[in-house]
């Protein structure tokens, strides 16, 4: 072993606890098995030692980390219930709000902000919940773009291959959990930012309904399609962070007045009497080998044969391009006005333009939201499930400019979304599923898509091809 | 540019951006008009969908 290789090695995570989930971390944290705070330590160890080689993270927040394992450990020690995800650790992509630091959504514009005085709601909840909160992680700036190729704080690596990008914008999100220096982490999804990520770099990617889960705290990009979601190295898991923070919140104009409905308690069921088909026409645009054979070898496991086309998802998902330069160039314009010059190079342009569009371009992308939404639900009526490819194709180096998809020469950057985009415009439930790989092979994703509120179906098949090895998201051991 | 694009988006930036107040460097310009030009022919795609009178705007979504 010589080079990055043995660098790569020495910068292997050394925590115990590195390939555990979060359900084992929390199982033996409750049973007394082991301390929050030792876990908590080891994993702050190896974030410090092993960050540098991935860039995942922008803060780390040891002191905090330690105070909320150290009252995890006092409530075992009284014989009390700690929590779901007792003693352990995670981190939020740099957009949630954190009590005491600036939220920096990516950006250097924000570092001159004050620090946030409270927590997001779903850090406060995951607190609740008994989690530990280690630090904050890179990101394309403001959210737009899906790559973490980040001016300001350098590029997020893949920590399956280091030469190549690890999808955004939750790229540090993806990183930080594929490395196994936390079990899970959190994102968010506006056009598939949690499940490009999830794909490129291999793990379990959960975008709720639009509404599901409490977006307050966390920076905006576009309002109109913003979600917030876990990502993680199992169903079981993902399914632990998604419940811990359901419920209603009065502080998100968007989040749903609907209950708790827990998805954790639903995995076990399997996929009997689930109708599953394989999504036709917009998701059936041109892909990369590696995209075809995930979503064949998935559908040739839960036994899908019958393909049915989502209507509109193309036009939706031009809608959804237009939304998303409009919404966010008009969020950012007061700073575009004043300091150009501070933005990432590579969104300042896009937003510049966004900001000076026709409104009409904005009113009928709105408008074709519903006309869209009315006529693609119909989907349902021939299946609950459906499965579509993630990312066209599995993680590109860093720096790609055009890739050639089955003769389509195309942008890189914004078609890593192309199949992604049309889900988030709908507000579905989606699940990131990472396809079982041999050691060596880049990792690649699929969709599994169900209706409005339907986590749990989303879930129980994810679990379900996890549980026979179709499935798999190890700990990444980076070349 | 497309020399058939009817629309000269590099004016179309400049008074624009005059009219909201959003100077814009000079180097940036052919930048911010090329961004333009694709997001008209997505544009062009979602005004190719027939709406009615009727169909309202998703401001609050609910799916």
């Amino acid at each position: 072993m010589t080079g990055p290789s043995m660098v790569a090695a020495a910068r292997a995570p050394s925590s115990p606890f590195a390939t555990w989930t979060a359900a084992d971390i929390a199982r033996a944290v409750r049973d007394g098995r082991a301390r929050a705070v030792e876990v908590t330590r080891a994993a702050l160890d190896d974030i410090e030692r092993c960050n540098p080689l991935i860039n995942a993270f922008t803060a780390l927040t040891r002191e905090r980390a330690m105070a909320e394992a150290a009252d995890v450990d006092a409530v075992v020690a009284r014989g009390e219930r700690p929590g779901p995800l007792a003693g352990v650790p995670y981190a939020v992509k740099n957009l949630f709000d954190i009590e005491g630091i600036a939220t920096l959504a990516g950006s250097r514009i924000n570092r001159d902000h004050p620090p946030a005085t409270a927590d997001a709601s779903a850090v406060r909840r995951l607190r609740g919940a008994g989690a530990v909160l280690v630090g904050a992680l890179n990101m394309d700036e403001y959210a737009y773009g899906f790559s973490t190729e980040n001016s300001h704080y350098g590029p997020t690596c893949n920590p399956h291959d280091l030469s190549r990008i690890a999808g955004g914008s939750s790229g540090g999100s993806a990183a930080a959990a594929a490395a196994g220096l936390v079990p899970f982490t959190l994102g968010t999804d506006t056009n598939g930012s949690i499940r490009v990520p999830a794909s490129l770099c291999g793990l379990f990617g959960l975008k709720p309904t639009y509404g599901r889960l409490s977006r307050a705290g966390a920076w905006p990009f576009v309002g109109s399609l913003d979600h917030i979601g876990p990502l993680a190295r199992s169903t079981a898991d993902l399914a632990l962070a998604y419940d811990a923070m359901q419920g209603p919140d009065a502080t998100d104009p968007v989040c749903a007045q609907r209950p708790v409905e827990p998805a954790s308690s639903e995995l076990g069921h399997g996929i009997d009497g689930l109708r599953i088909a394989v999504a036709d026409g917009h998701f059936a645009r041109p892909m990369a080998d590696e995209a075809r054979a995930a979503v064949h070898r998935v559908a040739e496991a839960l036994g899908a044969t019958r393909r049915v086309e989502v209507p509109e998802a193309g036009r939706g998902r031009a809608a959804a391009f237009v939304m998303t330069a409009i919404e966010g160039g008009l969020l950012h314009l007061p700073d575009l006005k004043v300091r150009p010059g501070d933005f990432d190079p590579l969104i300042r342009d896009r937003l510049l333009a966004g900001a000076l569009a026709p409104a009409h371009w904005l009113s009928q992308a709105q408008r074709v939201r519903r006309y869209v939404r009315d006529r693609a639900l119909s989907v349902f009526e021939q299946c609950d499930v459906l499965i579509a490819p993630c990312t066209p194709l599995s993680a590109p180096p860093i720096g790609t400019e055009w890739i050639t998809l089955e003769g389509e020469r195309m942008l890189a950057r914004p078609n890593l979304g192309l199949f992604t985009q049309p889900v988030s415009f709908l507000g579905w439930p989606v699940a990131a599923v990472p396809v079982a790989v041999a050691p060596g092979t880049l990792p690649i994703g699929v969709q599994v898509v169900a209706a409005p509120w339907r986590e749990d179906l989303c879930l129980r098949v994810a679990a379900h091809l996890e549980r026979i090895g179709v499935a798999a998201a190890p700990v990444a051991t980076p070349r | 540019m497309n020399p058939a694009d009817p629309v000269d988006w590099i004016a179309y930036v400049d008074t624009a951006s005059a009219a909201i107040g959003l100077p814009i460097d000079p180097a940036h310009r052919a930048a911010v008009a090329a961004n333009l030009v694709r997001m008209a022919q997505v544009a062009g795609v979602v005004d190719t969908v027939p709406l009615a009178d009727t169909d309202e705007a998703a401001a609050v979504y609910r799916p």
